[in-house]
């Protein structure tokens, strides 16, 4: 079985290519960094350290070979041999990669599948409708699969430079699972290693993005307020670890109304989220957790989206109200984290509809607004809060 | 990471709550940590190696100090740096390095005998410190020129401030990284609730203050205090890794904060975050 | 041009000739020369710093020290430069500072327990010394464990070498610069009184001397040097030592003093100081 991963980053090293070639996958790496690139082929492997609180291990992913992104002719070929395309570019370059896979995918007879590791929830739709519109007259996109994949694992960082000559190592933690729309694919998929195909895709999108990422976002933007550095240590204060769990509730609760108590999983779960927080070997800085706060924002993302599905459940999402006005908050400091411009404090009730889709007058909107006016004042250079419960905050 | 940590090993009677924390904390984010007593062993100079990603000075003994100059000699990476923890100590310096700074002192003078401060004393009474040291022992305040006969000349050079009655508790800066923290005491703090303090809200002026304390001698980690009299403030003394006592998660502040000096150490950047700017990437926090 | 020499008050009670014959020198040039003993004096820290050129740093003492960083904080030049003083005058780190530097030295140690040097003994003899002692102060030599008994407690951090046996000849390197004097003297009890004899100064004697200033950065400076089986050995490092028996070394200390203060631009009006006017 052959498969192209277009993206050697976190994503695409440190998980889906280690991954294949445990299965006995042959692995074709497509990269636009030419260091990378020669760095892979120069080395034959790479590392992936997996890392948990009881232990390290190293593993040494081989038989990998790289491809430049503008060796176009090449990246076509492989494409079109290929039985799996995966990408894990990030969300925004998809077009980018678009025009390959249409020109690998237009001369094939032989269905493939694409899957999709990217970190916006529907990614593999706007990939789809990306390549349908660069195919040729006649070819029907839906010869192909067009699957997403929701991961676990958290990879955060990269060591080693690709200009030297030692291999590189991806480091994260050690969770393998992750979930595939089996009814978006096309063609019988042979196994991979950590890969569980499901028929409801969609609930498992929210599942991860409702509980792990909102527990993850609240560890970050709450953290960033009281002035932590990592991720690890920010959930070991007490006030932030109680809220993380109270948020992930909150999220759990409106999963259980809608999908079953059994699929939205109880304490345990929230639990073993949190155990995985406290992994200092990722060594995650919440500056990079806490970044594209604009995107985490959006009306149906791991947030809102959460707190809205909670208040159906007739639950009132308070602490999601909190993370929500700490995340407003970090978006509009002026973080180079960023991406998008910073929008005046005053002009909160658009923000809040802009960004948030949320009415300021009603509901969850109202929540919101009503914290973030109280922390909005004391966002100051230097400042810190140094107790949620008592709101008090290090300077004037 | 490796760490090695240059302390005192202190009588059981005196609780340090922050340090063994800190270790704790540390050791699960999986840090190796060594903790050197530079009293109890027989250092071969020629065998100091820098051994570890990380030094940490806490002790500010004579010893743990002349060790810390025999590292950083070996290059190893300290916090806080070996000259600038040596420099701290000393009063003299450390008030002139204040001052010339910009940050607001108390008149100071030093002399080897206590009389000549009589002359002083017609202006208001002064406080008599020992220029090398801590821990507030040995301070007196002196209101008339009979009690210099009682202070002693044979303990080297005296150091002296014009005394302020400060106005209210005593006030502290606490300064960890890029964050600051204000507690504040009564005086004298005897209980140990008392000696813990309240946290208050620091103003502009303080913050002020505090960066160019930070920015004076190049540290992050440091504590000072200040007497507000007459509504002006003055700093009075400034200690370099003070115990942080009534900053609000100490222990894991100063341990996120260890943490990622260790991991600037092994990247080879240098260990001062940039004193008190705005934190890298110019967030507003 | 304005200097001021920070001086100790000495025992017995005559000023050190060195400073005499350069201070002499130095006026007879024109330029205007002040000695002060911070022992002696109330000093007020936080006022105005005086205007002189160059300041003097001769005294060993800690306040003397402690006055040079308080200077030198607020932008006062120096000769010999406070860190360089400071990293010297402190016996432990002077020696791993010459260690890394490449300049030989002996085997040492540090401790704060006494006791912990009996094994050290099974090498040869040891000697102690008090890391701020100044030159001989407070050192010892070991050679039996019940020595170390009768050892009063250490106060201060304490300097331990191996002990190396030699002819019973001290050999001073004496620097200003880029020259370096040497000085032999018949070692004895009565020897510091007396001058002893110019040397000859071996290329790799004179290579090792100048390592030493440039470890610290010190312009005037002496070392103190034992000659073992196995090499020289460099034991102490001292700043603006007494060039004792060095001929010419006050003209050379001179000419070196106006150079430093010219090249670092140091100001041209004489000013009065806050030392001077309460002496």
């Amino acid at each position: 079985m052959k498969a192209v991963v277009i993206g050697a980053g976190r994503i695409g090293c440190g998980l889906v290519g280690q991954l294949l070639r445990a299965s006995g996958w042959e692995v074709t790496f497509v990269t636009r960094d030419p260091e990378v690139v020669a760095n892979l082929n120069r080395n034959g492997h790479y590392h992936v350290l997996m890392t948990s609180a009881k232990q390290n291990q190293k593993v040494t992913v081989g038989g990998v070979n790289a491809l430049a992104i503008n060796h176009e002719s090449a990246v076509v070929d492989a494409i079109a041999q290929a039985d799996l395309i995966a990408t894990a570019v990030c969300s925004q370059n998809l077009p980018a990669i678009a025009p390959l896979i249409a020109r690998g995918l237009a001369g094939r007879t032989r269905p493939a599948n694409v899957i999709a590791f990217e970190n916006m929830p529907n990614a593999s739709n706007c990939l789809r409708r990306l390549v349908a519109s660069m195919l040729p007259q006649g070819v029907d996109v839906d010869r192909h699969g067009f699957s997403g994949a929701v991961i676990s694992r958290m990879i955060t960082r990269r060591i080693g430079n690709p200009s030297d000559a030692a291999p590189l190592t991806f480091i994260g933690d050690e969770v393998e699972d992750f979930v595939v729309d089996r009814t978006a694919l096309r063609a019988p998929l042979a196994e991979i290693t950590g890969m569980k195909l499901v028929d409801d895709y969609q609930a498992w999108v929210l599942r991860k993005l409702y509980t792990f990422s909102a527990g993850h976002a609240t560890t970050a933007y709450l953290g960033w307020l009281k002035g932590y550095h990592y991720v690890h240590t920010a959930i070991r204060d007490r006030e932030i670890r109680q809220a993380v769990l109270k948020a992930m509730k909150e999220g759990q609760k409106g999963l259980a109304a809608k999908f079953g108590k059994e699929f939205a999983g109880d304490q345990p779960e929230l639990d073993a989220i949190v155990a995985r927080f406290e992994n200092a070997a990722i060594n995650d800085p919440i500056v990079r957790v806490a970044r594209d706060p604009q995107r985490k924002l959006g009306a149906d993302e791991r947030l809102v989206g959460a707190a809205l599905l909670a208040e159906e459940a007739g639950v009132i999402p308070e602490q999601l109200a909190l993370v929500t006005a700490a995340a407003l908050c970090f978006s509009s400091s002026g973080h180079a984290e960023t991406c998008t411009a910073c929008f005046e404090k005053s002009k909160a009730a658009e923000a809040l509809n802009q960004i948030c889709g949320l009415d300021a007058a009603h509901g969850f909107g109202r929540n919101v607004a009503k914290s973030w006016a109280q922390l909005a004042p004391s966002i100051l250079p230097g400042n810190l809060l140094l107790s949620l419960k008592q709101h008090m905050w290090a300077r004037a | 990471m490796k760490i090695g940590m240059l302390m005192l090993r202190h009588p059981p009677t005196r609780i340090s709550p922050i340090m063994p924390e800190v270790v704790q904390l540390l050791e699960k984010w999986g840090c190796e940590i060594q903790i050197i007593y530079p009293e109890e062993r027989v250092t071969p100079l020629s065998h100091v190696r820098a051994e570890h990603d990380l030094y940490i000075l806490k002790s500010g003994t004579e010893m743990a100090l002349s060790l810390a100059g025999a590292l950083d000699a070996v290059g190893a990476r300290i916090i806080n740096p070996y000259p600038v923890a040596a420099t701290m100590r000393d009063k003299i310096v450390s008030m002139r390095v204040l001052e010339a700074a910009g940050v607001p002192v108390p008149e100071t003078y030093i002399t080897s005998d206590s009389r000549r401060l009589a002359s002083l004393l017609d202006a208001g009474p002064l406080v008599l410190k020992p220029y090398r040291g801590s821990q507030g022992r040995g301070v007196h305040v002196i209101w008339d020129a009979d009690e210099l006969d009682d202070v002693s000349n044979d303990e080297g050079p005296v150091f002296a401030q014009r005394y302020y009655k400060p106005e209210g508790e005593d006030h502290k800066i606490y300064v960890i990284g890029d964050q600051m923290f204000g507690v504040k005491r009564v005086f004298p703090a005897k209980t140990y609730a008392e000696k813990i303090g309240q946290p208050f809200t620091v103003t502009p002026e303080f913050r002020e203050i505090a960066l160019r304390c930070g920015r004076a001698f190049g540290v992050e980690l440091f504590g000072f205090d200040v007497i507000i009299s007459n509504g002006r403030p003055y700093v009075v003394d400034i200690q370099g890794f003070p115990g942080f006592k009534g900053v609000p998660d100490a222990a894991l502040r100063l341990a996120d904060y260890l943490y990622a000096a260790g991991q600037r150490a092994i990247m080879g950047e240098p260990l001062v975050e940039a004193a008190l700017h705005e934190r890298r990437n110019g967030a507003a926090l | 041009m304005n200097f001021l020499f920070l001086q100790a008050r000495r025992t017995p009670d005559v000023p050190s000739q060195i400073i005499l014959d350069v201070t002499r020198l130095l006026r007879q040039r024109g330029h205007h020369v002040v000695s002060s003993i911070p022992e002696e004096e109330l000093l007020g820290l936080h006022e105005a710093p005086a205007a002189y050129d160059l300041y003097l740093l001769k005294s060993y003492t800690e306040l003397s020290l402690s006055m040079a960083g308080a200077l030198s904080a607020r932008g006062a030049s120096l000769i010999n430069p406070y860190q360089g003083c400071l990293s010297a005058r402190n016996k432990i780190v002077c020696h791993q500072v010459l260690k890394e530097a490449g300049v030989p030295v002996p085997d040492s140690w540090i401790t704060g327990d006494p006791e912990m040097l009996k094994p050290l003994l099974q090498r040869g003899p040891i000697i102690v010394k008090p890391h701020m002692g100044w030159r001989g102060e407070g050192i010892r030599i070991i050679r039996q464990p019940a020595e170390i008994d009768s050892l009063p407690r250490f106060t201060s951090p304490t300097l331990v070498q191996e002990y190396i046996e030699n002819d019973g000849e001290d050999l001073r390197l004496y620097v200003v610069g880029e020259e370096v004097f040497g000085i032999r003297k018949r070692f004895s009890s009565t020897s510091f009184a007396r001058d002893g004899e110019p040397a000859a100064v071996s290329p790799e004697l004179r290579r090792i001397a100048l390592s030493c200033g440039r470890a610290f950065g010190l312009k005037l400076y002496g070392l103190d040097i034992i000659e073992g089986a196995d090499g020289p050995r460099v034991v102490d490092v001292n700043y603006f030592p007494g060039y004792k028996g060095v001929p010419g070394a006050a003209c050379a200390v001179a000419d070196c003093i106006e150079n430093h203060a010219r090249s670092t631009g140091a100001l041209l009006q004489p000013a009065m100081s806050n030392l001077e006017a309460v002496q």
